[in-house]
């Protein structure tokens, strides 16, 4: 037997074992589940894609496709964006964070553990939920008789780009929880921020006419994500004269950016104050 | 051996540690004292790094405390038996923290047996009385097998077995020559656990010795009289220059003169004696007379 000693990998270890224990994981990443694969099954069996003008059923197009398997990514956002929370709030509320500081003192490889391994935990989680819900879409559509069109390649980038969206989701859920400590106003906060902001922001642009703040809102963690699961109908060069959509790869960049972001500032923040 | 070398820990304008210095030894245990707000607590969250210091330093085994490559097995500190989820198993939670240091099931199947929690380890914590749950933190402190413990008011909630079992197990690992750092406030049980007490108060060491000597400082040791006589007898000690209250029918308590001259006194005014007893310093009372200036939060007198 090997003496005990504190490392990168033990510390993850620890971490799926705290992941698992408790319930609030289990009932996140089934309504996870759920809200994907409920979502595909629905409108997979119910939507029609219209006639055209000869009268003739249009075969179902890749990004329509696209938009029904994806559909209950704005659902499911919210629900990994509270778990991501806590995660981290949950260890502060309870007073656990005093236990986890006491086995890794020096603090930042503990909460880069917890981060990495639930990021991971939701990337395959978020596969599974977007290749049920894609399946669930693409079995009824075809069973009721319509076309569908799959060999586009922006189709598959963009189930996976869902994916990498919830996970980058759920990251910078705990960056913002590392930062806030306290359940509540953590999860009001990244809720805020995926939902209420991209609202408020739109509203004022249009108010104001203001171009500017229509582009600056595009650089928002759940607008500049949604580009990851976006079907792109041009190169996403200038739409107007200066206002502009970013690419898919962009927008992928940006989200990553806040997620970077809220843990510099978290980490930093957990080295300077006392548990 | 835990040192802690000219500490200080401000919060905002109140010091809560003012140039604090001790050493906790290792083969010994080591009484940490002093009344509530004293600056006990913060103290030892300093020394496991949860709390930064403000100024000085603190070492485990000659090192800071973060900077061991198994913190675990350097220090198995109780500071606070609710620092876990409530949602978890006992299992669950002392499997979690040996993970980090890669300690294995077997460890963690010892340390339960150890704590008495065997019964309990697959419930969850949150339904836990007082006393399982300090059973449980001091499971967690020994799963590294620790050089050093560090515990905060283990006695807690314990029944007197479980008390019993906290001072054996405290002088146990000080006899296997484990550093062994204790806070309490059950007086009789420091008294019977420690061989050295440091006494905080208001922030600062306001004494560092070991026991016998914090229990000789200890001044008006009283001699308990049971006479017949009582009056007389108090007015001969009081004559002689002691001072003495009489407290029932046939009871004195006398301080300021030995037993032998109040037997003494006794026989010169021809009062019978039934009982002549030295009633030795108590702990408690050494600590309260040391302590009784530095009271952060004093009661007022009983209604």
């Amino acid at each position: 037997m090997t003496a005990p000693r504190l490392t990168f990998d033990h510390l993850l270890r620890s971490e799926w074992i705290k992941l698992w224990s408790v319930r609030s994981t289990w009932w996140c990443l089934i309504i996870t589940l759920a809200i994907m694969a409920g979502l595909g099954l629905l409108i997979g069996g119910a939507s029609s894609p219209g006639t055209d003008e000869t009268g003739a059923v249009r075969p179902v197009s890749a990004d329509v496709l696209l938009g029904y398997s994806t559909l209950g990514t704005s659902f499911a956002q919210l629900v990994l964006g509270v778990l991501g929370c806590l995660v981290i709030t949950g260890e502060y509320g309870t007073g656990m964070i005093r236990t986890t500081m006491l086995a890794a003192p020096r603090r930042t490889g503990a909460v880069l553990a917890k981060g990495v391994l639930f990021t991971l935990v939701t990337l395959v989680l978020a596969v599974i939920a977007v290749s049920l819900s894609a399946l669930a879409v693409v079995s009824l559509t075809s069973a009721r008789g319509f076309d569908i069109v799959l060999d586009d390649a922006q189709l598959w980038r963009g189930l996976a780009g869902d994916a990498v969206y919830l996970a980058l989701v759920a990251a910078f859920a705990t960056g913002v929880g590392l930062i806030i400590r306290v359940s509540a106003g953590a999860i009001a906060t990244v809720l805020g921020i995926l939902l209420v902001l991209p609202i408020v922001a739109n509203l004022f642009a249009s108010l104001t006419r203001s171009e500017w703040l229509g582009n600056a809102a595009l650089f928002l963690p759940s607008n500049a994500g949604s580009e990851l699961y976006g079907y792109e109908h041009d190169d996403g060069a200038q739409v107007g004269e200066s206002v502009f959509a970013l690419t898919w790869w962009q927008g992928g960049l940006v989200l990553l950016g806040w997620v970077a972001l809220v843990w510099v500032i978290g980490i930093a923040l957990v080295k300077r104050r006392d548990v | 051996m835990i040192e802690v070398t000219h500490l200080t820990k401000r919060y905002g304008a109140k010091v809560a540690v003012d140039d604090v210095s001790f050493v906790a030894r290792p083969g010994l245990v080591t009484g940490f004292l002093g009344p509530n707000g004293a600056g006990k607590s913060t103290t030892m969250r300093t020394i496991v790094g949860l709390d930064r210091p403000t100024s000085g330093t603190t070492t485990v085994g000659g090192r800071r405390y973060a900077e061991h490559a198994a913190p675990l097995t350097e220090v198995g500190a109780l500071l606070d038996a609710k620092a876990v989820h409530p949602g978890r198993t006992a299992r669950s939670h002392l499997r979690a923290v040996a993970a980090t240091h890669g300690i294995g099931r077997h460890r963690v199947d010892e340390v339960i047996a150890l704590a008495g929690i065997g019964s309990v380890a697959d419930r969850r914590v949150g339904g836990f009385s007082l006393g399982m749950g300090q059973r449980l933190g001091i499971a967690a402190a020994l799963l590294g097998d620790p050089a050093t413990l560090i515990l905060d008011e283990p006695v807690n909630g314990l029944d007197p077995e479980g008390v019993i079992w906290v001072r054996t197990l405290a002088k146990q690992l000080a006899r296997q020559g484990r550093t062994v750092f204790l806070s309490s406030h059950l007086m009789s049980e420091m008294a019977q656990t420690a061989d050295h007490i440091v006494v905080l108060g208001r922030g600062r060491v306001i004494a560092d010795a070991p026991v016998a000597e914090i229990l000789a400082g200890a001044t008006g040791r009283a001699v308990l009289v049971r006479t017949p006589d009582a009056s007389r007898l108090a007015q001969a000690i009081l004559a002689a220059g002691g001072a003495a209250s009489v407290t029932g029918v046939d009871r004195i308590d006398a301080t300021g003169l030995p037993a032998e001259r109040i037997g003494e006194l006794a026989h010169a005014a021809g009062v019978v004696l039934h009982e002549l007893t030295p009633q030795s310093a108590s702990l408690e009372q050494a600590y309260l007379e040391l302590t009784r200036d530095d009271v952060e939060y004093a009661s007022g007198g009983a209604a």
